[in-house]
């Protein structure tokens, strides 16, 4: 073998992807020419802290068991990948909050019978948290997609002819994502989406229907009436406004909950 | 790999059971490795961690547990590939390195890799290696992406030639040229490099 048939194979060598007879024919050259021998040297060490330099700037790799236990909460159902753009199609976002809702602790929607609970009657707090699980589940999906409340209520206003009004949130504090049209309780209802800190927080505005606030605490702040009530992992809370329900659901405090209902200007209409 | 899943198992859906533990059996082996590649694609760590849940998420959509012997040792890093490429499309990620099409590389013909390798002057081990850990990822960065992206699967991801033939869409023969061109061109700026900062041959004693 000459030196040029060597350089041409020394990278396909160092890497272990030549066949053994030709494998043995250039190590025997190697053996026999300090050249070639060095240049071999010399491109391993090059491989070598090339290898080390790009292991020491790796990022902290998450653990990979909390990853498998997140992965139930996908549709487990073989489907078509969708292409990127089938998600992103003008006016709707992907929101990262689906591996979120492993940190939770919520039992899976398949698992959970919402007939079970129906046939008792609908627990208000059941259905907010039902809601927002659901988007996240979905895709975290909207229909409207932006930071700004005036765009966000104009959309929802006109989808769902409630006079829906969006809290005043500072953008220190969370950031809204966008909105959906949803069904609360058997009527149309507003949802608005913030992220907080990566945490997902959903606004809801309806009209009330039979849904019962029997388990939820009620307290009074600043002179106005709230619910409240812890449901798997999720603070709820509540506030009626004229012929509205204005909720928030959240992984948050229900301090931080509260801020988001407490929040809404006083005109609405 | 009992302990996998224990939501599945509360749900008591033993098929679930079964497609999580194989799928899990393909991806433990290959989980670090699509970290590394994925912090070379992607420019911010939070972007390299999405490029990986992406990747995952499709593939557990797709997998199935009675096509197990079915997915090449490559599946994984071909969806993230085409993650990437999505991506850099809709620019909805900042993106480091863009593989280019395959249709693109006609201008890349292999040069002559039998000409000698760049020379270096003559350094001792220690001042070479504090050469190379300076410069070599800056050198790797500044290299053509259809040569960086080869060398970023083998070094980082340490896929086999096959499979980054796989993963890239091109022959196995492109994939060695590919390789040769981009360790001599690595191999040129660092050896420039070195000539320049007067790395210069150790006094004899």
């Amino acid at each position: 073998m000459m030196c040029g048939e060597v350089r041409e194979l020394l990278f396909a060598f160092l890497d272990n992807e030549l066949d053994a007879p030709l494998s043995i024919e250039l190590q025997r050259h190697l053996d026999a020419c300090a050249d070639c021998a060095r240049e071999g040297e010399i491109e391993r060490t090059i491989r070598q802290r090339l290898e080390g330099v790009m292991r020491k700037a790796m990022h902290a790799v998450p653990d990979v068991d909390s990853f498998a236990s997140r992965l139930t909460l996908l549709d487990d159902k073989p489907q078509d990948t969708p292409s990127w753009k089938s998600r992103t199609t003008p006016n709707r976002v992907r929101l990262k909050f689906a591996l979120a809702a492993a940190l939770f602790g919520a039992v899976t929607l398949s698992a959970w019978s919402l007939k079970g609970i129906l046939d008792k009657g609908p627990q208000l707090a059941d259905l907010l948290v039902a809601d927002l699980e659901h988007f996240i589940e979905e895709g975290s999906v909207v229909e409207v997609s932006s930071s700004d409340p005036k765009t966000v209520t104009a959309w929802l206003r006109a989808k769902t002819a409630l006079a829906v009004a969006l809290p005043e949130i500072p953008q220190a504090v969370g950031t809204l994502m966008g909105g959906r049209k949803c069904t609360i309780d058997g009527n149309p209802a507003a949802f608005a989406i913030y992220d907080v800190n990566g945490q997902p927080v959903s606004f809801v505005v309806w009209k009330p229907n039979n849904a019962s606030v029997e388990r939820m605490q009620r307290f009074n702040m600043d002179g106005a009436s709230y619910l409240f009530e812890s449901r798997r992992g999720f603070s709820v809370i509540a506030h009626t406004r004229g012929d509205l329900i204005y909720a928030a659901v959240s992984p948050l405090s229900k301090e931080a909950t509260l801020k988001f209902v407490s929040s809404v200007p006083n005109e609405s209409h | 790999m009992g302990e996998r899943g224990i939501g599945l198992c509360k749900l008591g859906d033993p098929a679930l059971q079964v497609k999580l533990d194989t799928f899990m059996q393909y991806v433990e082996p290959r989980w670090e490795r699509l970290h590394r590649i994925a912090g070379r694609y992607a420019i911010a760590t939070g972007d390299a961690h999405d490029l990986v849940q992406e990747t995952l998420c499709r593939a557990w959509r797709n997998y199935s547990s009675t096509k197990e012997a079915e997915y090449s040792p490559a599946w994984l890093f071909v969806i993230m590939r085409n993650v990437v490429v999505e991506w850099q499309r809709t620019a909805r990620r900042r993106i480091s390195m863009v593989p280019l099409p395959t249709g693109e590389l006609t201008e890349f013909a292999a040069a002559d890799l039998t000409e000698s390798l760049a020379s270096f002057p003559s350094l001792n081990e220690e001042r070479f290696c504090e050469l190379l850990d300076d410069r070599i990822v800056q050198a790797m960065d500044t290299l053509d992406p259809s040569f960086r992206e080869v060398l970023m699967l083998s070094v980082a991801g340490g896929l086999t030639y096959r499979d980054i033939a796989e993963v890239v869409g091109c022959p196995v023969g492109t994939v060695m040229s590919r390789m040769a061109r981009a360790r001599r061109s690595l191999r040129e700026k660092l050896a420039e490099f070195a000539h320049r900062s007067g790395w210069v041959k150790e006094p004899r004693p």
